[in-house]
């Protein structure tokens, strides 16, 4: 197929012009930039191919509507014209062929053999811009796009494949986790998962309605079970609660059948009884009160008739009882005589202690008291005083003296003490006379000092001695005096004891002062005396001389006092004379009256008088014991008329006072006038009583007969029987009425045959009680198993409503449904990738297995050519080895080590072989569009000569704006100059 | 007085099954679709309340056995429970789909339905006012297959009751569309003296024949592309001198087509436009999902299907007629285009050429077990059907000739 005219009516810029192609020589079509050779390359396409509206559109002429032309191809030997009009016969072809015929588009598709634009523009669109995008490309990817374009002359066969596969992986891996379909398939897994686990859990749907159902059964069996029992424990609560009424029943029931059924009894006849006896009840007891009293009175009527004293007695005793007064008068006066004699007794007695002599009362009523008697004693009494007066004064004067001359004789001893001998002071006047008047008497002073001691403690001890011999001599005499006054022969022995005692008492004293008198009675020596002395000796001397005056004196006033004493002693023995006359006188009296022997004379006129008082009182008491005797006589008779009486009364006291039997009698004869008076009282009480007895027996009569009808008609004997039939009546009748009412009480708790079955047999407490536990045991643990069930069925309720609400199965089902959905569309479009890239693959290889020799051969023919001869072969790709060359030397070159160069020339030679392979089958035109754009001189002018090789074997139309190329060309070339200059 | 009885006659409801081919829908929609086959029920359950009908009479399929959910079943109950309420009577039969040996949960229902539990045919009577009424005959699957012929099982028991009613879930011999269960032949129903046919297994509403009434009420909710149009069930008025039938559509959403062309469409905003124009225009009182197939003679909206722009346009106008109620939801389509692969392509010694020949002779199957045969992927892709396959061939050339020639 050879273009040879085209004839545009209007495209683009191009509005009716034509434009001539060459038939074996290569058409150069030139122009600068923008002067319409792509519209041009378009417009040839357009009537070849034609075009979609839009890309139609674009063309619109600016001056003209139309869009279209004619192409005017030659093919062989035929020659037809192809006329394009856009908008006309809908884009469709229509072909003039030279004889004469219209072709329609079909034909004109069976000339291009199955090439369209697409596949065309793929084949044989070649420009600049595919050398510049290789060198953009990957080296690994070059080999491959090599392969590609080599190939298939479709140069993004690579990226194509590759996109797929991208596509593929992004949607699916077999093993893979990330792409869209695993991830929906592992979602649809999870959701898988779910649905399985909600499908068992709603498989236990029904487990739970089975279990619903038993549950609601057995929930029911408890309740039916707890009904009944409730029931039954109603009824043994009611049973319980009724029991007594039940036992009472049963009570009554036994009671009335003790009691005979039939009783003969009058109407209302205990009432009648009783109204009947309660008339006659205060009659009866009225007589009952009268017979009572009749028969005390006649007791007490009795009674007091015994009592009663024979009359002769009470006589008697009235008797008796006159007696009394005298005799109570006479006791008095016995008594108080008694008590007179009494007191002068008591008298007599004291003052018969008070005399304390011995003599008794005869004595003293025998005694001649005269008025001489008394002077006499009297007299004695006086003279006995007056010499004990005189003795006393003699004894006075004698101790004045003998005091009087002791005390001189102390002196006179003491002055002889201090007296010295004579010799002494006649040696002192001496010395004085010699020397001095100095005189020391020294140790001889100190030896008469002890002398005079001494001669003042003899004098003293004489004086003691005189003293105890002159006590005990008196003693001696007063020994005697007593022993003869008083008869004690005893003392008249021991006073010359005494008296032979005294004197030798004084013999050994006087001993005694003459052995110490020679121890005393040394000399002493005189000494010589110093002046001092001499004044001291003048002292003593004056001093001794002084008390040998005084000695001198007391030795005279010594024998005064003899004289005195002598004179004494005569005086005495006149006393002692006269005191002997005394004693016998009072002896003589003393004979007369013995008694006085034990009185001292001082006190016989006191005794004379008390005993002149005895006799007296000793005369009065004789007198009263006579009177005090006649009167008791006289009471000794009323006594003896008293016991007479109790004889005859027999009775029997003793004797003892009198007053009593009195006081008995006068009580018994009271007595007796009581009963007597008491006795006719009675007798007057029991004839009225007699009347009114029979006065109440004629009362009760009439009530009598009504009672003794009524017995008649009770059958009964007396009233006790009467009683006893009638309780009994009573009894049956009001057993009968309770028996009734507890039926009728019962009822109301109990159905009839229950009741019935009750009463027939009464239950017991304890059994009540402990069916009552046993039910109250059951009762609790259905109870407890309600309350289980009851919860369990509420439990599974809960989880059925739970399951009933839940949504989640449905939801999960309906998303499963949709992922799945979602899935096989994805998988849809992954199965459309898959399955173009293995079409694309297989396709790869059966037109690799085609065309592959046919366009290496012709690769390595314009590798050759366009190298120089520098590359001998091409070699297509093997299993393991890429692209690779052949330099001249026999070096073979991987692809990817190409220099730039090398590399573009490569590309063309293969673009070019495999256009021409396509072209040669198709025998369509082979346009290129400044594809040596930046070929250097020597490449381009290869390249010129190459194609026009080719062009010699099919149409080859360049367009170029490359100014030197169709300079290179213009010789053996075509060259349509744009911008209407023809080159040519 | 005439004696009449009103019923409704549905069948294949199933319940809960999921919506077929929705590759992606929003959350809402997604709900509204997953409860249409409910609503479906609770507009049937109002239909037969509002109508005052004697009872419903539901001819298998209620619920499906495979993917078998509670909800379903417990719904199911609750309806009864309903119509229970409103003294409305339910015979029901199980199909292939809810044969009794295949229900994992048996809840139980409430005694206003009568099940027809045998595989025999069975009758019960329905008696309304204590006067025997009609007499409905029926029987249910206990497999999932029943292959014989059951129209012979038929026979009317009590000529002296009014109204004789066959359930029948089965199909026509002929029928090569569905699974043939429990054949009959038209002749076979006419033969038995029934004063109604009701029918069910087939989901496209069909009166088979008028006189008397042998009738396919088809499913009541779509589920799939192709149960497109409304669905409901039929109100039924017996009387002896005739029938009175009323199509009552109870879908929740119904499945729509629309066909678009779109070559005067210059880009994919003309594109949306005439696509929004389109669903507005056919909005319905329901919510529709729609399926789009949009044709062109410009190759150009092949080249917006596979940058995705289509896709984006559909996008683009789903969430544009996004609404609570009524919605319209595209949930498929498909791009036609008049310009296939050119035919004489496969004459050129080009590579295009070759290859579109080598094409014609490759089998696809094999080249995609890495897909099919993948453990994951085989227990969730059914394998492709013919149909499909020559789908995918043609696809994969026009997508190679598309991409090896492109400039």
């Amino acid at each position: 197929m050879i273009i040879q005219r085209a004839t545009i009516f209007g495209f683009g810029k191009w509005v009716n012009e034509t434009f001539d192609f060459s038939e074996h020589q290569v058409t150069y079509v030139y122009g600068e930039n923008e002067s319409g050779k792509s519209t041009l390359h378009a417009f040839l396409l357009f009537i070849l191919f034609g075009f979609p509206p839009k890309q139609s559109e674009f063309y619109r002429p600016k001056t003209t509507g139309q869009i279209g032309g004619r192409l005017t191809i030659s093919q062989g030997e035929k020659t037809y014209m192809i006329e394009r009009l856009y908008k006309r016969r809908n884009g469709e072809a229509l072909i003039y062929t030279a004889d004469g015929e219209q072709k329609g588009e079909a034909w004109l598709k069976e000339q291009l053999k199955g090439m369209t634009l697409a596949t065309y523009q793929s084949v044989f669109s070649f420009s600049a811009k595919d050398l510049l995008k290789i060198t953009e490309m990957q080296a690994d990817d070059l080999g491959e796009v090599i392969l590609g374009v080599g190939l298939t002359g479709a140069k993004n066969l690579y990226a194509v494949e590759k996109q797929l596969e991208q596509q593929l992986g992004a949607l699916f891996k077999p093993s893979g986790k990330k792409p869209l379909m695993n991830q929906r398939l592992n979602k649809l897994q999870d959701i898988q998962a779910q649905v399985n686990d909600w499908k068992r859990l709603e498989v236990t749907y029904q487990e739970k309605q089975v279990q619903v159902k038993r549950l609601e059964q057995a929930i029911e069996h408890i309740k039916k079970n707890l009904q009944e029992l409730h029931e039954q424990r109603l009824y043994v609560d009611k049973q319980k609660h009724v029991l007594p009424s039940i036992q009472a029943y049963h009570t009554v029931e036994k009671q009335l059948e003790q009691i005979p059924k039939e009783i003969n009894f009058p109407e209302a006849g205990i009432e009648r009884w009783e109204r009947l006896k309660e008339k006659l009840l205060p009659l009866k007891s009225e007589i009952a009160v009268l017979q009572a009293n009749q028969t005390r009175y006649q007791s007490e009527i009795q009674r007091l008739t015994e009592a009663l004293l024979p009359a002769d007695l009470y006589h008697e005793g009235k008797l008796v009882m006159e007696e009394k007064p005298r005799y109570d008068q006479l006791t008095e006066q016995a008594e108080a005589i008694l008590q007179s004699l009494h007191k002068q007794e008591q008298q007599f007695v004291h003052t018969c202690n008070e005399l304390q002599l011995p003599i008794d009362r005869s004595e003293i009523d025998q005694l001649q008291l005269s008025v001489f008697t008394e002077k006499n004693w009297k007299k004695i009494k006086e003279d006995l005083d007056q010499l004990d007066v005189k003795q006393l004064q003699l004894q006075l004067d004698k101790k004045q003296q003998s005091k009087q001359r002791n005390k001189l004789i102390e002196e006179k001893q003491e002055i002889q003490e201090r007296i010295t001998s004579e010799q002494q002071l006649h040696v002192w006047k001496q010395q004085l006379q010699q020397s001095a008047p100095i005189f020391v008497p020294s140790s001889d002073e100190q030896q008469s000092t002890h002398q005079s001691n001494w001669k003042k403690q003899q004098q003293r001890k004489r004086k003691q001695a005189r003293l105890i011999f002159s006590v005990l001599i008196i003693a001696a005499m007063l020994l005697a005096g007593m022993g003869i006054g008083m008869d004690y022969t005893a003392l008249l022995l021991v006073a010359p004891l005494v008296a032979i005692g005294a004197v030798f008492q004084w013999k050994w004293q006087e001993q005694s002062i003459k052995e110490m008198d020679s121890l005393f009675m040394q000399p002493t020596n005189g000494s010589y005396l110093s002046d001092t002395e001499r004044e001291r000796v003048e002292q003593l001397v004056e001093q001794q001389l002084q008390l040998r005056t005084r000695l001198g004196a007391i030795n005279e006033q010594l024998k005064q006092i003899d004289v005195q004493a002598l004179k004494w002693e005569e005086q005495q023995l006149q006393l002692m004379d006269q005191m002997r006359r005394m004693d016998e006188r009072m002896f003589a009296e003393q004979a007369a009256y013995p008694f006085l022997t034990h009185v001292a004379p001082t006190y016989w006129p006191d005794v004379f008088h008390s005993l002149k008082q005895l006799q007296y009182i000793y005369r009065r008491m004789k007198e009263d014991e006579e009177t005090y005797a006649t009167w008791m006589q006289q009471l000794a008779n009323i006594r003896s008329k008293i016991n007479t009486f109790a004889q005859h009364a027999k009775w029997e006291w003793s004797e003892q006072t009198v007053q009593l039997p009195f006081h008995s009698i006068e009580k018994l004869l009271k007595k007796h006038e009581a009963t007597a008076n008491q006795c006719s009282y009675y007798q007057t009480q029991l004839a009225e009583s007699e009347l009114a007895l029979h006065q109440v027996n004629q009362q009760m009569k009439p009530l009598t007969m009504e009672m003794n009808q009524l017995l008649k008609t009770a059958h009964v004997g007396d009233e006790e029987a009467f009683y006893e039939k009638g309780n009994q009546k009573q009894l049956q009748q009001s057993l009968l009425e309770k028996r009734a009412a507890l039926a009728s009480q019962l009822a109301l708790f109990f159905p009839k045959d229950m009741l019935d079955a009750m009463l027939g047999k009464s239950p017991r407490l304890l059994d009540l009680e402990q069916q009552q536990e046993k039910l109250n045991q059951t009762i609790t643990q259905l109870e407890k198993d309600l309350d289980t069930h009851q919860q369990m069925l509420a439990t599974v309720h809960a989880e059925i409503d739970g399951m009933e609400k839940r949504e989640a199965y449905s939801v999960l089902v309906h998303q499963k449904e949709m992922e799945q959905a979602a899935l096989r569309q994805q998988a849809n479009q992954w199965a459309t990738l898959k399955t173009a890239k293995e079409i694309l693959l297989q396709a790869k290889r059966s037109y690799q297995n085609k065309y592959l020799h046919k366009v290496m051969e012709r690769t390595t023919l314009y590798f050759r050519e366009l190298t120089d001869e520098t590359y001998q072969y091409v070699y297509p790709p093997t299993a393991d080895q890429p692209f690779t060359v052949e330099a001249d030397d026999g070096t073979r070159f991987n692809v990817k080590e190409l220099s730039k160069g090398t590399m573009d020339q490569l590309y063309v030679a293969l673009r070019l072989a495999v256009s021409v392979c396509i072209s040669e089958e198709h025998a369509l035109p082979f346009m290129m569009d400044d594809a040596f754009v930046h070929f250097d001189s020597i490449r381009t002018k290869r390249l010129t000569s190459l194609l026009e090789r080719i062009a010699q074997r099919q149409q080859v139309i360049v367009f170029t704006c490359k100014q030197d190329l169709v300079t290179l060309a213009e010789k053996r070339s075509f060259v349509q100059m744009l911008n209407s200059i023809r080159i040519h | 007085m005439t004696k009449e009885i009103t019923f409704l006659h549905a069948a294949d409801l199933h319940l809960d099954s999921p919506f077929k081919g929705l590759a992606s829908a929003p959350e809402d929609i997604f709900k509204d679709i997953r409860k249409s086959t409910f609503t479906a029920l609770d507009k049937l359950v109002k239909a037969a309340i509002q109508n005052q009908v004697d009872f419903v009479l539901l001819v298998g399929d209620l619920f499906d056995n495979e993917q078998q959910s509670l909800q379903a079943q417990i719904r199911l109950k609750r309806a009864f429970e309903m119509l229970q309420q409103h003294g409305i009577t339910v015979f029901l039969s199980y199909g292939n789909h809810d044969h009794l040996n295949g229900n994992a949960h048996s809840v139980p229902y409430p005694n206003n339905v009568i099940e027809f539990k045998e595989e025999a045919v069975t009758s019960y009577t329905y008696i309304k006012q204590s006067e025997p009424l009609a007499v409905i005959y029926g029987f249910s699957y206990q497999e999932r297959v029943v292959q014989n012929n059951k129209t012979s099982e038929y026979k009317i028991a009590d000529l002296s009751i009014p109204f004789h009613i066959g359930m029948l879930h089965g199909s026509v011999q002929s029928n090569t569309d569905h699974d043939t269960y429990a054949p009959f032949k038209i002749s076979d129903l006419t033969g038995v003296d029934m004063d109604y046919w009701a029918l069910g297994h087939i989901h496209r509403r069909q009166v088979l024949k008028q006189d008397p009434p042998i009738i396919y009420p088809g499913n009541t909710q779509g589920r799939h592309r192709k149960e497109a149009g409304e669905k409901g069930c039929y109100l039924v008025r017996l009387t002896k001198e005739k029938v009175e039938l009323e199509f009552l559509p109870l879908q929740a959403i119904k499945i729509s087509h629309f066909s678009l062309d779109l070559t005067s469409c210059p880009s994919v905003f003309e594109m949306e436009r005439e696509i929004l124009n389109t669903l507005e225009e056919h909005k319905d009182a329901t919510s529709q999902l729609a399926e789009l197939t949009l044709a062109s003679k410009d190759d150009r909206i092949k080249e917006w299907e596979r940058s995705g722009e289509v896709e984006e346009v559909i996008t683009l106008v789903n969430e544009t007629l996004t609404q609570p109620k009524n919605w319209v939801y595209i949930f498929q389509y498909q791009v036609q285009t008049e310009i296939d692969i050119d035919e004489s392509l496969y004459q050129g010694h080009h590579f295009i050429g070759e290859m579109l020949r080598e094409a014609n002779k490759l089998s696809v199957q094999p080249l995609l077990t890495n897909l099919y045969q993948q453990r994951q992927a085989r227990k969730f892709l059914q394998p492709l059907t013919m149909e499909e396959e020559r789908e995918i061939t043609a696809a994969a050339k026009e997508l190679l000739v598309h991409e090896l020639l492109k400039e």
